[in-house]
């Protein structure tokens, strides 16, 4: 970014509020509306403290909201390498959106999806180009007014991706979205809008990444919103990588109408802080919502995840399952809640979630909840936390495996039940990988020695 | 030099003194029967020396090929060539068999140095420059011996143990100890919770291993598993001690008089190791 760039547009604040909306003057007025709106709302509602319940555990006083720019251009004309790098690891796709700091940097969809009618582009774009579709479904799920900083979002909002899938078709091959973030001390508001018409489905991944040199504050809050109509299917797979400068707040909402399938996997392993609301309703019989995260937090990191799947139909099915490793001084929270509602009978509702703590010094709550207002629903949920196995290290050890490394596989280990959720194998190798690449960044000498489990697998 | 020797060796578990003045010793080539009630010491002695940070040695000393077995983490004493196969194994979700086996290999092969840090790439083409089993080679070595002990392919993909069967479970451990090659193996307990068919697959992978290059400890305390492995000396443990070794006759005296008649002998009180599991 140049110093130019640096001193006109700094301040999550008035000033930076002008400057965005000067950059955005195309913009159609229902999306001005909308964002003043949302800066209006962003002003009234305090920022939440220790005392709020839902934010007792993450710690916002040090954001320096005056520090940081609304809004960063590309750095560069071309794509990084890094992100060239990151395509061509990930899955084949049946597109790929890019976002580099908060533009729009690439675009390519498979001519195939395009002439099945489906829709995929910017969230930026969409506003110019399918004007009606944004306006009638854009904030609707997933209302500014969720908290501060998804208020924030719709204040600042650039970037993000658009999709839409006509009924009865399917995206097989994953729709990827990808946000570059190498700006120094900058905002970051992308929106992910999705339509799913009747019995279409659609696979998407989407990755949030962060160049690992800022010295600055960043601040990411994204939104999704997920609209599916009956018999609409999902995968959902997102990988957060910002880099440990990164206030990262997210707020995803799904709702599934009739015999609407999710599959959702989260995958949290940056970000100085993350706080995120996941939630799913499903207001269709039939409805079907698995929700399953993992994180793996170092350091001071800080993790606090909400998720709330709530059942407002009979015959529904759901199931979260989330797990995660702090180590050092990282703490996290995880507050499942599952609500089944009085017309919800015939339900059946699973929520666990599993931590292993590596250090001392780590902390980790869990505050599962369960309402259930209907007759004849069966619900249920379990909660961990725990160190590594004593007895299983010395199994590993007594094998001849360096303690560092049986540590490793039994942490690596502990992800496998969620990793096995992950659709593709593709995927879950890339996602394995990443992992593996954090534990050895932390812990050298816990390389496994020629050991790949890709090549074990694929025999 | 013995292979394994063991001397007046004490070991206490939680301040409780368990193995008091244990003496022993096996080399290879050699099969020994170790057996005894329940809660005479038997697995204490097994964990004690597979390194259990839980078991502590107070007294007397422990030499694997010369060297100082004590001295050694539980790492290395595998990594020279002991082998124990537990009684009770745990189970280890999300770590597959395979993958498990092969970095078990693979860190015997790197010989307790420092394992190369590989980045992802170089680790994934398998260029570690060194001796490390390739996949493919690996998964060879670990089937032919997969099917030897009657378990199928896809026990390899699974994770460790989990929801394993106690006869899949003891199979498994003689899997490792086949892939591992040890010089010594402790089994503890291999027998229980076999049917007769599975008892006697566990018998021949023992069988087969058994020879010049390595040794066997086997501690049991039914002499049916003995009709399989054929010992040359039995040793006869009581509260922690050996009280009586002999030859392969001893089982079937055992088996006919039982362990009362041994307390007889040495004058031990019966009540001591009653109650134990
Ligand atoms: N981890 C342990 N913690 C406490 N006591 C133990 C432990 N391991 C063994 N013991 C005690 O040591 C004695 C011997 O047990 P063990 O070695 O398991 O005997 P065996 O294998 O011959 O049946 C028993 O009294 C048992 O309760
Ligand atoms: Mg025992």
């Amino acid at each position: 970014m140049t110093i130019a760039e640096m001193t006109q547009l700094v301040g999550l604040n008035a000033d930076g509020f002008s400057e965005l909306l000067a950059r955005r003057s195309g913009e159609p007025a229902w999306m001005r509306q909308a964002r003043e709106a949302a800066w209006e709302l962003y002003k009234t509602m305090p920022m939440p403290t220790r005392r709020d319940e839902e934010w007792r555990r993450v710690d916002l006083r040090s954001i320096r909201l005056s520090e940081i720019a609304p809004f960063a251009a590309r750095s560069s004309g071309a794509l990084p390498v890094a992100v060239k790098e990151r395509i061509t690891a990930g899955p084949a796709s049946a597109a790929m959106v890019v976002q580099h700091n908060s533009e729009d940097a690439y675009i390519e969809v498979d001519p195939e999806i395009r002439r099945q009618g489906v829709t995929v582009c910017g969230l930026d774009e969409a506003v110019r180009l399918h004007p009606d579709l944004v306006r009638k479904y854009f904030g609707v799920i997933r209302p500014a007014a969720h908290n501060k900083f998804t208020a924030l979002h719709y204040a600042f909002q650039s970037g993000g991706t658009f999709i839409r899938v006509p009924a009865g078709v399917r995206v097989d091959k994953p729709i990827r979205s990808m946000v570059y973030l190498d700006a120094d001390g900058a905002g970051c508001f992308p929106h992910t809008l999705i339509l799913l018409e009747k019995g279409a489905s659609l696979n998407y991944f989407e990755e949030r990444i962060g160049l690992d040199d800022g010295r600055r504050q960043n601040l990411a809050s994204g939104v999704a919103e997920i609209h599916m109509d009956d018999g609409a299917q999902i995968r959902f797979m997102s990988l957060q990588e910002y880099n440990r400068d990164t206030f990262n707040f997210s707020s995803e909402k799904t709702i599934g109408q009739k015999d609407a399938r999710v599959a959702w996997l989260t995958a949290e392993l940056g970000g100085r802080l993350n706080k995120g609301f996941i939630d799913c309703d499903l207001t269709g019989p039939g409805g079907r919502c698995e929700l399953l995260g993992l994180y793996y937090i170092n350091g001071r990191q800080q993790s606090d995840v909400v998720t709330l799947l709530t059942h407002k139909a009979p015959h529904t099915e759901g199931n979260i399952l989330f797990k995660g490793v702090c180590d050092d001084a990282a703490r996290s929270c995880f507050r499942g809640r599952i609500v089944v509602q009085k017309e919800a009978s015939q339900t059946q509702s699973f929520l666990a979630d599993h931590t292993m703590l590596l250090s001392d010094k780590a902390r980790s709550d869990s505050v599962p909840t369960l309402e259930i207002e209907a007759n004849d629903v069966i619900c249920k949920h379990a909660a961990t936390v725990g160190e590594i196995s004593a007895e299983e290290l010395f199994y590993l050890l007594s094998r001849g495996i360096p303690e560092p490394v049986a540590r490793k596989m039994i942490v690596l280990g502990f992800f496998e039940e969620v990793l096995k959720g992950v659709p593709a194998a593709s995927l879950q190798k890339l996602v394995r990988r990443h992992l593996q690449a954090k534990f050895d960044v932390h812990d050298h000498d816990a390389t496994m020695p020629g050991l790949s489990e890709s090549d074990m697998e694929s025999d | 030099m013995a292979t394994l020797e063991i001397k007046d060796l004490h070991v206490s578990v939680e301040g409780k003194e368990i193995i008091r003045g244990l003496s022993l010793e096996v080399n290879k080539g050699e099969v020994h029967a170790l057996m005894g009630p329940n809660g005479s010491g038997k697995s204490t002695l097994s964990f004690a020396l597979a390194g259990h940070p839980k078991y502590t040695v107070t007294r007397g000393e422990a030499r694997f090929k010369g060297g100082d077995l004590l001295a050694l983490p539980p790492d290395e004493r595998a990594r020279a060539g002991l082998f124990l196969a537990f009684q009770y194994p745990a189970a280890v979700p999300g770590v597959t068999v395979g993958n498990f086996l092969r970095t078990a290999v693979n860190s015997h092969r790197a010989n307790g140095s420092a394992p190369r840090a590989l980045t992802g790439k170089e680790a994934e083409a398998g260029k570690n420059g060194g001796n490390q089993i390739s996949a493919r080679e690996f998964l060879k070595v670990l089937k032919e011996n997969m099917r030897i002990l009657n378990l199928q392919d896809d026990f390899a993909f699974r994770y460790l143990n989990d929801g394993f069967s106690g006869g899949e479970k003891k199979r498994v451990e003689i899997l490792q100890m086949a892939v591992l090659k040890p010089e010594l193996a402790i089994l503890d307990e291999t027998d229980s919770g076999l049917d007769i068919d599975a008892m006697k697959t566990v018998a021949e992978g023992v069988n087969r291993l058994v020879g010049p290059e390595m040794g066997a400890l086997v501690i049991t305390h039914y002499q049916r598993l003995l009709n399989y492995i054929k010992p040359q000396k039995v040793h006869v443990m009581m509260e922690g001690r050996i009280v009586t070794s002999g030859g392969p006759e001893l089982v079937h005296e055992l088996e006919a008089k039982g362990y009362d008649w041994i307390r007889q002998k040495f004058g031990i009180a019966a009540t001591a190791t009653a109650a134990a599991s």
